[in-house]
């Protein structure tokens, strides 16, 4: 059968994103540039744009997205290349470790994070117990952070580990032979190789982590505010034409994040994507 | 191709029963709630003596119920809310009046608080209470100062710093920021208020977290927390799970809340809501809503029936004093209401 006789058969998918992706998006759109009587206007941009406090929460948004991305990158990398050289065995299973908690509830998750942090927490009565001083990290950016990398960990590990499995162990032993030290082979032949799953990594921890908003809610107290929290106040206190106008503004970031990395990934061929 | 047909047939199978399943059965009775604030005992109690099956939804803040209630996107045939929120929905004329020859355990609520309730529904016509209490301290006595939590100052001094717990509700803690620079609880001027939103600001690192309820009393049962910004009702819960924790009043003075339920103008069936109000009205009902929840019921018959010892609990019923001298918050226009939300957002941010 060729793909156009099979075509049909997406269609109860495009009835969905049609109700559920499309029709959302424009409805945002349509709010972003109305003022609430219904009448056009770019006060909305201009507000969301103005307002430091939008700023302050944007500019936060970006740093602990990207330094979720970061952590998660170097957590991730020397992990993917320990785990590509274990038996096919050992791998399955540790992958399966590492995939385990994304079953687990996301509230539950963080709740126990929560727990784990807080003053009187895990951590803490470890450090007493050793005779530390406690680090308080419960409703902190580092709380936050924690929490985004946590969360978003086996995005960024599988597809790296999927490309760093499929590098030819050839080419690294014709750059050995070809008198390269392991620093060097690692830079010009690894590195380079790994790249298309480094870039789909981190597309998929950073693009979710900026427009995050539970993980801050849940782990910052309420005391602080990313961009995706200002968005959500807006839209649970009823300003749905500021709460688009800022959705958008955001949807920028997100849009222009991916087509960064977009365009990256077609350089390189295939992407390591197996989620 | 026969698989595709199979799971076809199959998805709509599954969408249909999803339809067929939320519209089985008899009336139902569409209720809008703060979340927990009525024992899920009454909706069994209320369905085998009446048939009426009460579906709920439930809310936060009060922002937040009025966002969702005049979207338009859900019709409720009753809500549940607070004084100034109340007060609002009753001026852009969302609520209509009751009935009240359907609601004849009214008399089982306190002449009092029919009373304080006039000071948002000022003839009694649109709503009927279901608890009330003040916002108060709740406090671990063995990491503070008796002496300090006389005062709201205990909040915004840094003796406690990292140790406060502030509530996440704009109007309460501004309150609180209003009353300690001797300002109104309902002003609406802009200096007092960008005064108010600055000392809140200037407090911030000095605060924990900003919770509510439950959220925050948990923090100081497990001794996360010290100071706890909270309303009288969850006090008493504390009481029971942690021995240590105490509840105050400052000196100052505080607000006072009171939670009543009202029929929207839009009510499908205002007469099946008339039967629940007066369902809770009722000296059982009301009473095991108040085992439930522990705070201060408007039900006189309940009251009277209560034993001494939980009576002189001031964390549920607070003295007459600091009853007198609350400020009772009030709706403060639309204008105020926008300069809340940006002063209470920069707060946060």
């Amino acid at each position: 059968m060729t793909n156009k006789k099979n075509l049909w058969l997406s269609g109860p998918y495009l009835i969905w994103i049609a109700g559920f992706i499309i029709l959302p998006l424009f409805t945002i759109v349509y709010y972003a540039f109305t003022e609430k009587r219904g009448g056009f206007t770019l006060e909305n941009i201009v507000a969301a744009l103005s307002d430091t406090a939008n700023l302050k929460a944007l500019g936060l948004t970006l740093l602990l997205a990207a330094s979720a991305t970061l952590i998660g990158l170097a957590l991730a990398y020397p992990l993917a290349i320990c785990l590509s050289k274990l038996k096919i065995k050992q791998k399955n299973f540790i992958i399966f470790l590492f995939i385990l908690p994304m079953w687990m509830n996301f509230m539950l998750q963080m709740v126990a994070i929560n727990v784990i942090l807080e003053d009187n927490g895990l951590i803490n009565s470890v450090l007493n117990m050793l005779g530390l001083k406690s680090v308080h990290i419960a409703n902190t950016y580092t709380a936050i952070l924690i929490g985004m990398v946590y969360d978003y960990f086996p995005f960024m590990l599988l597809p790296i580990y999927n490309t760093v499995s499929s590098i030819d162990k050839d080419l690294l032993n014709a750059s050995r032979d070809l008198g390269a030290n392991p620093v060097k082979t690692f830079f010009k032949v690894s590195l380079p190789l790994s790249m298309p799953g480094i870039i789909s990594g981190a597309t998929m921890v950073f693009i979710p982590a900026i427009s995050d908003f539970a993980i801050a809610e849940m782990l910052g107290g309420g005391k602080i505010m990313l961009i995706g929290n200002v968005v959500e106040m807006n839209f649970t206190k009823g300003h749905y034409n500021t709460g688009s106008g800022l959705a958008l503004l955001l949807m920028v970031f997100v849009v222009v994040s991916s087509l960064l990395t977009d365009s990256k990934k077609e350089d390189e061929a295939q992407g390591g994507i197996v989620l | 191709m026969k698989k595709a047909i199979v799971s076809l047939i199959l998805i709509f199978v599954i969408i249909f029963s999803c339809f067929s399943l939320a519209s089985c059965g008899g009336e139902t009775l569409y209720l809008f709630n703060y979340g927990d604030y009525i024992s899920p005992e009454v909706y069994d109690l209320f369905y085998e003596e009446t048939g009426i099956k009460v579906v709920y939804d439930e809310y936060a803040a009060p922002e937040d119920m009025y966002a969702k209630f005049t979207s338009g996107t859900a019709r409720y045939d009753l809500v549940c809310s607070s004084d100034y929120m109340l007060e609002k929905l009753i001026k852009e004329d969302l609520l209509q009046e009751i009935n009240f020859n359907n609601v004849k355990n009214i008399c089982n609520i306190d002449p009092n608080q029919l009373e304080a309730s006039k000071a948002f529904d000022s003839e009694n016509k649109y709503t009927v209470p279901h608890f009330w209490g003040t916002l108060g301290i709740l406090y671990n006595t063995e990491k503070v100062d008796e002496e300090d939590v006389k005062s709201w100052n205990c909040v915004f001094s840094d003796k406690y710093a990292g140790r406060i717990i502030m509530p996440n509700s704009e109007r309460d803690a501004m309150f609180v920021a209003l009353n300690n620079l001797g300002f109104n609880g309902n002003t609406t001027s802009e200096k007092e208020l960008n005064a108010a939103a600055n000392l809140l600001k200037k407090q911030k690192k000095n605060v924990q977290a900003y919770l509510l309820d439950e959220a925050a009393r948990v923090k100081l049962e497990a001794g996360n927390a010290d100071i706890a910004v909270i309303y009288n009702g969850e006090a008493y819960l504390a009481f029971e799970n942690n021995d240590k924790l105490a509840f105050t009043i400052p000196e100052e003075g505080t607000c006072m809340w009171l939670d009543a339920f009202a029929i929207p103008a839009n009510a499908d069936s205002p007469e099946l809501a008339e039967k629940f109000i007066d369902f809770l009205c009722r000296e059982d009902i009301a009473k095991i809503n108040f085992e439930y929840i522990y705070y201060s019921t408007p039900n006189k018959a309940v009251v009277d029936s209560l034993d001494a010892e939980i009576l002189e609990e001031t964390a549920i019923f607070p003295n007459e004093n600091v009853v007198k001298n609350a400020t009772v918050l009030k709706y403060l226009g639309e204008e105020a209401e926008k300069l809340y939300s940006k002063l209470w957002k920069n707060v946060k941010a």
